[in-house]
């Protein structure tokens, strides 16, 4: 069971932002479907820029600033699915910042509650509204749901599939099921997909 | 959140989302900090730092390649 020191009001430890993950962790690798590349190590960062910052090989890494009780729970587990993400390595997320951020929020929005009555974990629900209305990565998660819709597919199954695809490979693997849509749908979904790829691929907004 | 202070937000943003060089990603860090310190209550930017912490770590692993290979 999830423990929160929000009436100590101090800060979390790393070691208690460690537990934390090794609940969140084995949930997410259920939901998901994909084992977690995550060797257990957290390091909370001093007066980093950051929420949370998963690099390319097995930590995780939270600023130091950002752990307040309430919301670090969403943070850690946007981390921990992109520990989870299939081939996440440099050269791939560089070249398509989007199609990994995206779908990593897009997620944490879409099993947090799961994850969250599992763990008898409260948050805030006008938090949560607050964190999801103003989130950065609003532009990429609007395209997506673009996609999304225009190849009807279903949410979250829609990005399941796509986290436990390649990174670099996200864009082909819709274009081949925009390719198999009937004449009358497919000409749409080619359309918002590629208007999605020039946001997706380096972060870019030309577009909107 | 106050017009000027949203389009601040948009333009940090966009900044930190298509930093490439080390001279584009300091500036975007510059401006982050800057606006946390300024607007505390908005710490959710925050989350843009991820990828730009990223870019930094990936060209700052370059830079220390070529010393070793110079």
């Amino acid at each position: 069971m999830a423990t929160d020191d929000n009436s100590a009001g101090f800060p979390a430890t790393q070691e208690q932002i460690g537990a934390e993950l090794e609940q969140i962790r084995p949930l997410l690798e259920e939901l998901t479907g994909l084992r977690s590349n995550w060797n257990g190590s957290v390091v909370l960062v001093e007066n980093a820029l950051f929420k949370g910052l998963k690099p390319y090989g097995c930590d995780i890494r939270i600023g130091n600033r950002f752990v307040e009780p309430q919301e670090r729970w969403t943070t850690l587990i946007h981390e921990m699915l992109h520990a989870c993400s299939a081939v996440y390595n440099r050269v791939d997320f560089e070249q398509n910042v989007g199609w990994e951020e995206g779908v990593v929020e897009r997620l944490q929005c879409a099993l947090r509650t799961e994850i969250f009555t599992r763990l008898t974990v409260h948050v805030d629900s006008g938090l949560l509204l607050q964190l999801d209305t103003e989130h950065p990565f609003n532009r990429y998660i609007a395209v997506l749901e673009q996609v999304r819709v225009a190849l009807e597919a279903e949410d979250p199954a829609f990005y399941l599939e796509l986290l436990r695809t390649p990174i670099k490979e996200r864009y082909g693997f819709l274009l081949a099921r925009a390719l198999q849509l009937s004449a009358v749908r497919r000409a749409g979904a080619v359309r918002a997909l590629s208007s999605a790829n020039v946001i997706l691929q380096r972060g870019r907004r030309e577009g909107l | 959140m106050k017009t000027q202070q949203a389009e601040e937000r948009e333009c940090i943003i966009e900044m930190a989302l298509t930093a490439n060089t080390m001279p584009e990603i300091v500036a975007a860090e510059h401006r982050l900090r800057e606006y946390i310190t300024a607007h505390p209550e908005d710490r959710n930017i925050a989350d843009v730092g991820e990828p730009l912490a990223l870019r930094r770590m990936g060209l700052e692993e370059d830079a220390a390649l070529s010393e070793k290979a110079a």
